[in-house]
């Protein structure tokens, strides 16, 4: 046993960072964050959810306010003869233009639902007081259940 | 100064020079445009602050901002997250409508709202107009450069020449 050398100073070190790393990836797995953190898991999970819900929520609007665009466009067309471009902006451009934002529209309104649902789930997971269960086999969820109990 | 020793000069120029105006880009449209005369608005003051953006925007477009068709604040209850978006009426010189998307963020890093996602609807280089064959491949390409080149050059005129009255 010698004294404090410079290879043991560098191992001490190494060691060290090691364990922090282990430790910051830890906290970042669920099983380890709704266990130990779980305040802080919920509000990032509800907090990314409502995120996406508002994300959502705009992206329908954007689209419904393309089509009336793309309407009072139509509307001008017809009643003024105002088209900014008559290569690209025509009757036909513009019907075909409005036919395919209400096609979009099914799948950005399908997309607030789904948004919804998803923060209700984080809600609901936080009020259960969901604990991710270390090497859990997932159950079929019950009839009619929110969730499974399982995963967010 | 052997030739050899020129050119590598002119290069290492060059590429320093386009290094510049690359980084003058990014910092004008990532850092200052967006919080640009926002400083003064509040969190709450998301209405006047969309105003005022919708204003600027219009006018840097040959429009006149009327006003929001609709506009709506959305905010999270965990966390500091706030969102305001709108479809901005606007008249244009001949007097057809004109509507832009109007989308301002909170920062809660700089503590003020920023310019997001913000353009005139339905114009003619909007691919809701393209068919299968106009325009081109190639006429895709370039209409999808210049609507951004466009939208750069409209931010810069209306820095430039700001609305008044």
């Amino acid at each position: 046993m010698t004294g404090f050398t410079f290879e043991r100073a560098l191992k001490v070190l190494v060691f060290a960072a090691l364990v922090l790393t282990m430790w910051k990836g830890l906290a970042r797995t669920p099983e380890f964050a709704s266990h130990i953190t779980p305040q802080r898991f919920f509000t990032g999970l509800v907090n990314d959810a409502e995120n996406s819900l508002i994300m959502k929520e705009r992206h329908l609007d954007f689209n419904d306010a393309s089509a009336k665009a793309v309407r009072v466009r139509l509307e001008e067309l017809t009643s003024m003869g105002r088209t900014p471009d008559p290569a690209m902006i025509n009757e036909e451009s513009l019907r075909r233009a409005v036919n395919r934002r209400l096609a979009v529209r099914e799948r950005d309104a399908d997309y607030v639902v789904m948004a919804r649902e998803r923060l209700d789930r984080m809600r609901a997971l936080e009020r259960q007081g969901w604990r991710m269960p270390l090497g859990a086999t997932v159950p079929p969820p019950a009839e009619g259940a929110l969730t499974t109990g399982v995963a967010p | 100064m052997s030739l050899r020793r020129g050119i590598g000069l002119s290069a290492a120029g060059l590429a320093c020079l386009a290094a510049l105006v690359a980084g003058l880009l990014i910092w004008f449209g990532a850092w200052y445009f967006p919080a640009w005369k926002l400083e003064g608005f509040s969190k709450d003051q998301y209405r006047e602050a969309a105003v005022f953006a919708a204003r600027g925007l219009a006018h840097a477009e040959g429009l006149v901002f009327e006003d929001f068709d609709f506009l709506k604040y959305r905010q999270v209850q965990r966390g500091g997250e706030a969102y305001v978006w709108g479809s901005a009426r606007c008249r244009a010189a001949d007097g057809g409508t004109e509507f832009a998307w109007i989308y301002l963020e909170w920062s809660t890093k700089r503590g003020q709202w920023l310019r997001n996602y913000s353009l005139v609807l339905a114009t003619a280089d909007d691919e809701y107009f393209y068919t299968r064959t106009h325009p081109s491949q190639w006429g895709r390409a370039r209409m999808a450069i210049d609507r951004l080149l466009h939208q750069l050059e409209r931010n810069v005129r209306e820095v430039l020449h700001p609305f008044s009255g």
